[in-house]
C-alpha cells in the first residue's frame, strides 16, 4: 500500500466518526476531495476534518437532542438505551483522539507558545496615558484647590 | 445568518462569495476560496462541508445533480435567492464596519500626529 492509499484510509477512518447522516451525505465527496489533495495539504485535510467531526456532533446535539428525563430509581440498560452502542464507541474514539492529540500539543512548546511582537508593546507604551492618583490624598488636595480658586485665595 | 441570526462565519462568506459567481461542486469552492483570497484563507473539507450542511438546511444554498460526459453524475452547489439576500445583507454589513473603523483609526491618526 502506497503513503497516498494509507493516508486515504487514515482519512475513510477519521469521516466514520462524523453522524450517520452527514456521513452519507457528504463522505464520498470528502473523501474525493482528499484523493485530489497534495501532499503537503494533508495536515490541513485531516486537522480540519478532525475540527469538522467535533463541530458536527455538536451541531447534532444542539439541533436534534433530545432530553430523557431520568425516572428516580430507574436506570437504562445498555441494549435499551436511546444512544446506541455504535455511537458510544464513536465517542470513544473521539474522546480518545482529543485527549491525546492535547497531550501532544501540550508536549510540544513550539506549538502553544505566542510570539512576542515588541512593535506591540512599543505602540502600547507610546499610547499609554499617565496613571491617574486617585488616592484619598490627591482628591482632597484637589479639592482644597477647587475651595482656593473660590474664596480667591 | 441574517438580521435575527447575527454575522456570517467568514468561511460561510467566502463559500456565499465562491457560489455568487456560478455553480460549484466541493472542490471547486475549496478552489474558487483559495482564489479570492489569494491563497491566505484555505478551506478545509471538514469546514467546507460542516458550513454546506448548515447553508444546505437554512436554505441559503442549493443542490442539484449533474450528469458528466462519462455518464457519472456530480452533485453542485448553488446560491439561492435567499442566499444571495444573505449575502447582500451581510456585505452592507461589513461595508458599515469598514466605515466605523477608517472613521476610529482617522482619528487615531490625528492624535498621533
Amino acid at each position: 500500500m502506497t503513503v497516498q492509499g494509507c493516508l486515504l484510509f487514515a482519512y475513510r477512518c477519521l469521516l466514520w466518526l462524523y453522524p450517520a447522516g452527514f456521513r452519507r451525505r457528504f463522505a464520498a465527496e470528502m473523501v474525493e476531495l482528499a484523493e485530489a489533495a497534495e501532499a503537503g495539504e494533508w495536515p490541513l485535510i485531516f486537522s480540519d476534518t478532525s475540527v469538522g467531526v467535533v463541530r458536527s456532533w455538536l451541531q447534532t446535539a444542539k439541533d436534534g437532542a433530545t432530553v430523557v428525563g431520568a425516572e428516580p430509581d430507574g436506570y437504562l440498560a445498555l441494549g435499551e438505551s436511546p444512544l446506541p452502542a455504535l455511537r458510544i464507541v464513536q465517542g470513544f474514539v473521539l474522546s480518545a483522539g482529543i485527549i491525546l492529540g492535547a497531550c501532544y500539543i501540550s508536549s510540544v512548546p513550539s506549538l502553544w507558545r505566542f510570539p512576542d511582537y515588541p512593535n506591540c508593546k512599543a505602540i502600547s507604551a507610546k499610547n499609554a496615558r499617565p496613571a491617574k492618583d486617585t488616592s484619598i490624598r490627591a482628591l482632597r488636595h484637589q479639592e482644597n484647590g477647587r475651595t482656593d480658586i473660590a474664596a480667591g485665595r | 445568518m441574517n438580521d435575527n441570526e447575527g454575522p456570517l462565519t467568514a468561511a460561510a462568506l467566502h463559500i456565499l462569495l465562491a457560489l455568487s459567481e456560478c455553480d460549484l461542486h466541493g472542490y471547486g469552492i475549496m478552489q474558487s476560496v483559495k482564489r479570492q483570497t489569494g491563497g491566505s484563507y484555505k478551506i478545509g473539507p471538514g469546514t467546507l462541508y460542516a458550513n454546506l450542511s448548515t447553508l444546505l438546511a437554512k436554505g441559503l444554498v442549493g443542490e442539484s445533480q449533474r450528469k458528466l460526459k462519462n455518464g457519472d453524475t456530480r452533485r453542485e452547489y448553488c446560491l439561492t435567492s435567499r442566499g444571495e439576500q444573505v449575502l447582500r445583507g451581510e456585505v452592507r454589513r461589513l461595508q458599515q464596519v469598514v466605515a466605523t473603523v477608517r472613521k476610529r483609526l482617522g482619528r487615531l491618526n490625528e492624535g498621533s500626529v
